[in-house]
C-alpha cells in the first residue's frame, strides 16, 4: 500500500558546495540518497515529492576537524510498504514446483504451491512451465506473464530489504481475467 | 552500582501488523480520512508522471519497476476521475487504507468487498456496501 510518509534525512556537503545553490545541490543528492532505496520501517522509498523550494533544510553545521557541513532534511515522499491481509495485483515472474513469484513493482511475493488451488497442477513438461488446470477448459493457466490478484499473508523485514508470501486460495483471488 | 543500561530493542515490525484489521504499525497509524497519507496505485501514478517528467535518467531499477507496474494497474486515467471519487467516498466513514483498496481493486460485489477488505464487515451493513459499490463502479464506468 502506498502512502506519503514525512522522512529524514542527513546530508554532509563538501565545502566547495558552498555557493549560492546549495540547496539545488543538497535536493538532488537527497533524491540520489533516498529514491529507490529500501528499509523495513517505511517500506520502498519511491519518490521524493518535494522540491528545490518546498523542502524543509535545517542550518547547516560544520563538522569540527572535517569541515563538511550536514544538514537534516526533512521532506514527504511516497513509500510503498506491503501489509499481512493485504490484496495486491501482480505478474508472475518465475514458476516451479514449489510455487510461483510474482512481481509487485519492486516487490517479489512467493506463492506456495500449498496456497495455489487443488486444481492448478504444476506441469513441467509445458514449455514454459506453468500451473494449469488439467480439464478441457484450462482457461486458468499460471506462467511467467500471468496477471494474478494475490493476498499477502506474511511479511519480513530486513534492515534493507522485503520479503513476502502470498496466497491465491482465497476468493476472487488468482488469474485475472480480461485486460 | 547503578542498574544495567539496557538497549532499547526495536523489532521489525513492532507489534503484529494486519491489514485487515486495519492493524498498522507505528509509522502508519492515522485513523482519519481527511489526512489522505494513504494513497492508490492511481494517484501514485499520476504523480510519479508529475514529478518524474524532471529527472527520467536518475532512476534507479526499482522507481522504474514501480512506474510500470503503476501504469499496468491504474484503475482510474485521469485526476478528476480520481478526485471525484475521493469526493464520493469521502461521505462514508472508511479508514483511508479502505478507500485506496476500493480505488485499487473495484469490487464488482459485496462479498468481492469483503473478501478483499473485511475490515468493512464490522463497520457497514450489506446494503451500505452494495452503495459504496455501486458508487465506485459508476465513476468507473463512467471514465472508460
Amino acid at each position: 500500500m502506498f502512502f506519503i510518509k514525512k522522512l529524514h534525512h542527513t546530508i554532509q556537503l563538501h565545502p566547495a558546495f558552498f555557493t549560492q545553490n546549495f540547496e539545488t545541490y543538497l535536493t538532488e543528492k537527497l533524491y540520489k540518497d533516498v529514491e529507490g532505496t529500501c528499509t523495513g520501517r517505511f517500506g520502498y522509498v519511491i519518490a521524493v515529492l518535494d522540491t528545490n523550494e518546498t523542502l524543509e533544510i535545517s542550518q547547516g553545521k560544520v563538522i569540527p576537524s572535517v569541515g563538511l557541513a550536514e544538514f537534516e532534511v526533512a521532506y514527504r515522499a511516497i513509500v510503498f510498504k506491503p501489509f499481512k491481509g493485504e490484496v495486491v495485483d501482480g505478474v508472475v515472474s518465475q514458476v516451479n514446483k514449489m510455487g510461483f513469484f510474482a512481481d509487485v513493482g519492486p516487490l517479489q511475493i512467493f506463492v506456495s504451491s500449498h496456497l495455489i488451488p487443488q486444481d492448478l497442477k504444476f506441469d513441467p513438461a509445458k514449455n514454459p512451465p506453468c500451473y494449469a488446470n488439467n480439464s478441457e477448459d484450462s482457461y486458468a493457466v499460471i506462467e511467467k506473464g500471468t496477471h494474478v490478484r494475490i493476498k499477502i499473508v506474511g511479511t519480513r523485514f530486513d534492515a534493507t530489504d522485503i520479503f513476502a508470501i502470498g496466497t491465491i486460495k482465497d476468493d476472487f483471488c488468482g488469474v485475472v481475467t480480461g485486460s | 552500582m547503578s542498574e544495567g543500561i539496557s538497549r532499547i530493542k526495536r523489532q521489525y515490525p513492532p507489534e503484529e501488523e494486519d491489514a485487515s484489521r486495519l492493524k498498522f504499525n507505528e509509522e502508519f497509524k492515522n485513523g482519519t480520512v481527511s489526512e489522505f497519507s494513504c494513497l492508490s496505485l492511481s494517484e501514485v501514478a499520476i504523480m510519479l508522471e508529475q514529478t518524474k517528467l524532471g529527472n527520467p535518467e536518475n532512476h534507479g531499477a526499482i522507481v522504474d519497476k514501480m512506474i510500470d507496474y503503476c501504469k499496468t494497474y491504474r484503475t482510474f486515467k485521469d485526476k478528476e476521475t480520481v478526485q471525484e471519487i475521493r469526493r464520493t467516498l469521502n461521505k462514508y466513514e472508511l479508514h483511508e487504507y479502505e478507500v485506496s483498496q476500493l480505488i485499487n481493486l473495484i469490487p464488482g460485489s459485496v462479498e468481492e468487498a469483503l473478501s478483499y477488505i473485511p475490515s468493512l464487515r464490522s463497520k457497514f451493513s450489506n446494503e451500505k456496501i452494495n452503495e459504496i459499490i455501486e458508487d465506485v463502479n459508476e465513476l468507473k464506468k463512467y471514465q472508460g
